[in-house]
């Protein structure tokens, strides 16, 4: 009796899962089991949900939590209750949160991806919650769709302006071939990935040869290890340029130049970001340029766009950015290269 | 074995062959100063590995690491671990930077305007690091857990509590407060150069480290605890007390790191300083020859040992080693040490 029963529940269960999975997501197909009817209520939320917002953090660094700072002050402008929370760098947290905010009962929900790869996995788990993916992309862009959409920088366009600003630099200088020192930031992450390839292929696209002085040296972004493995190179290594994947790597390296009583001026450092500390070597002449990414502008972006997608309006209504022009679910917050002549609007 | 060595201690050269046991892995450091002094000249065609100011650079860069190394070792030998060390340093570094910011600083972290000069800031930083040890201690001593679950707790809310007390990295950082890594003079040409301090505190913090193990009761009583700590107790060592000690030690060392490494770097960032570090120094510790089984630590192995990984971290970066493959040999050479450790100290105890 007891076996027949279990093999009925296996069964049902089974067919459950392959319904499940015939319907991909799509539509809500009815499941046939009893304990089926259970997430549908979350579904018929009251609208009065849209006022609770999670918006799910890959990790706290000073970048992301001025954008965190841009959305609070939005969602206090909106009359929207924000709730932030922190994965740490840790994939499946971010799963977890957004189940819960969807077990909450939330409409919408805005993930700054740890791992681009994981998009998949989060609009899975978000099920018929709205989503705003802000700052990091998803693998592939051809996953978002009407529920599902991105507000962010394109980070090929930070590595283009590094590039462009290098490329006139030895130009003017009447020098096209280069050795550089590039300085990674956490590798396989598609920011890391996209600054370096965007600035190299301008560098060529420019007419600069450019060869690379040492092996990829990857210092994660942190500033104590790039200035540890600048240190070694100075005076045993030429090269021409030193390019950083931030701006915080770049300062590393300009410290360990100042320590080496060498001049941070003499060959050009850029960097990326445009934190307050960037700025202000740029502004000190100390490194030669680098390119502000709004983080404000993304944190207020993605939930103007939250409440957009909730409220069926256009994308970018509210914003003073602009719709990507190929794919209508992109909000592109754009890159603003920083050098001396406009620092000081940026301090 | 044991029959070999009393044969050999009869014939009086027992304490020359206990002397180059001790010390091989010395023998190991200068081999591989040797063959990366060459791999290097290979490679780049010039002698730039073993030059003053390369030389320097390594101390400066393994300083840090190096300090938390003296600390954990004992932790190490008292037959405990502590994973805090890096997140600690990373605490009282964001800390004691707050402290000493310029007041007139527009982007100052504290905007109270509190500040403390250098020197108090950094006696402030060491207490704030010696009062967590003595808590993380007592957990340890009295409640009994496992160091590894209470320092692993230390480090989880220690980088927690310095990301709740700055979002954002502390920088500008004065010279006065930076005088305890680099002070910086003008040189006859009109240039300016730095005298690297933070060498002098590494050296001072070895030979404290080394003369309380070999020189105090402190010492001799952590020996006791790491071998047996019931034999210990009933020899009439006040266990309890003394592993407290070890950790207010360890954790002082930790945040002396943190303080080091704000000054050198002119800046702190709670994400990202010290990360890591505690296991860059257990494994320094551990390839100098610091039994994980408790009870035997020789503090000039340490040394060794902080020395060895910065030989590959320098050298491999000077011959343009890929990251991924530097972490390789690492690996490799801690988990190698530790074979040839277990080896040597298996007909020991």
């Amino acid at each position: 009796m007891k076996t027949k029963k279990l093999l009925a529940l296996v069964c049902a269960g089974m067919m459950a899962l392959s319904l499940a999975a015939c319907g991909g997501g799509s539509a809500p197909a009815p499941a046939p089991s009893n304990d089926g009817a259970a997430p549908a209520d979350s579904g018929a939320a009251a609208p009065a949900a849209a006022q609770n917002i999670t918006l799910v953090l890959s990790q706290r660094d000073e970048w992301l939590s001025t954008l965190v700072d841009g959305a609070t002050a939005a969602a206090a402008e909106m009359g929207v209750t924000l709730t932030t929370v922190d994965c740490q760098s840790d994939a499946s947290k971010g799963i977890q949160f957004v189940e819960t905010a969807k077990n909450a009962g939330e409409q919408v929900v805005i993930v700054n991806l740890v791992d681009p790869a994981q998009a998949q996995q989060i609009i899975e788990s978000a099920g018929d919650m709205k989503i705003v993916f802000v700052n990091r992309t998803p693998d592939d862009m051809a996953r978002l769709n009407d529920n599902v959409v991105y507000v962010g920088s394109n980070e090929m366009d930070s590595g283009r302006y590094q590039g462009e600003a290098l490329a006139k630099y030895f130009k003017d200088k009447g020098q096209t071939e280069i050795k550089y020192i590039l300085l990674n930031g956490i590798l396989g992450q598609t920011s890391t990935t996209n600054r370096t390839l965007s600035v190299l292929q301008t560098l060529e696209a420019n007419g600069i040869t450019a060869t690379e002085a040492t092996a990829p040296l990857v210092a994660n972004y942190e500033r104590p290890k790039a200035m540890d493995m600048i240190k070694p190179l100075l005076g045993t290594t030429e090269y021409d340029c030193i390019i950083s994947n931030n701006d915080a790597m770049a300062l590393g390296a300009i410290e360990a130049l100042e320590s080496a009583n060498m001049d941070p001026s003499e060959k050009p450092i850029v960097g990326i970001d445009c934190t307050a500390d960037g700025a202000a070597a740029v502004a000190a002449g100390k490194m030669y340029m680098t390119v502000f990414q709004n983080a404000d502008g993304q944190g207020r972006g993605a939930l103007q766009a939250a409440m957009n997608l909730v409220n069926g309006a256009p994308l970018n209504e509210g914003t003073e950015f602009e719709v990507d022009a190929e794919n209508p679910h992109i909000l592109w917050v754009p890159f603003e290269p920083v050098d001396a002549s406009n620092v000081a609007d940026y301090q | 074995m044991s029959e070999q060595t009393k044969t050999a201690a009869k014939a009086g050269n027992f304490n020359a062959k206990k002397f180059f046991s001790d010390n091989a892995i010395w023998a190991v450091l200068i081999g591989m100063v040797i063959a990366m002094n060459f791999l290097i000249y290979a490679r780049k065609g010039a002698w730039v590995f073993l030059t003053p100011n390369n030389i320097r650079t390594l101390f400066e860069s393994e300083s840090v690491r190096g300090v938390l190394t003296f600390g954990v070792m004992i932790a190490i030998l008292s037959k405990g671990i502590d994973l805090s060390t890096g997140s600690l340093a990373g605490m009282v570094a964001v800390m004691v930077a707050s402290f000493v910011q310029p007041v007139d600083l527009s982007t100052r972290v504290l905007t109270s305007g509190f500040s403390l000069p250098s020197f108090v800031a950094i006696i402030v930083g060491l207490l704030i690091g010696a009062a967590v040890g003595a808590i993380m201690g007592a957990i340890i001593a009295y409640t009994k857990i496992h160091p590894f679950i209470a320092t692993l707790g230390g480090q989880l809310i220690c980088r927690a509590v310095a990301k709740m007390y700055s979002n954002r990295p502390v920088s500008n950082l004065p010279d006065s407060f930076r005088a305890i890594a680099r002070v910086p003079y003008a040189t006859a040409d009109g240039k300016t150069s730095s005298f690297p301090t933070i060498i002098i505190v590494f050296v001072v913090m070895f030979a404290i480290s080394a003369f309380l193990l070999t020189q105090t009761r402190f010492g001799k009583n952590i020996y006791a605890i790491g071998g047996n700590d019931q034999a210990a107790r009933v020899a009439g060592i006040n266990v309890e007390l003394n592993l407290v000690l070890v950790y207010v030690w360890c954790s002082t060392c930790a945040a002396l790191g943190g303080i080091l490494l704000a000054a050198r770097t002119g800046s702190a960032d709670a994400s990202t300083y010290g990360l890591q570090y505690e296991l860059d120094a257990i494994a320094a510790a551990t390839v100098g020859g610091t039994s994980q089984t408790g009870g035997i630590c020789r503090p000039s192995g340490a040394l060794a040992g902080i020395l060895i990984m910065g030989v590959i971290n320098n050298g491999l970066v000077l011959m343009g080693v890929d990251d991924n493959m530097t972490n390789v040999i690492k690996g490799l050479i801690i988990v190698g040490a530790v074979v040839l450790d277990m080896r040597k100290n298996a007909g020991k105890k």
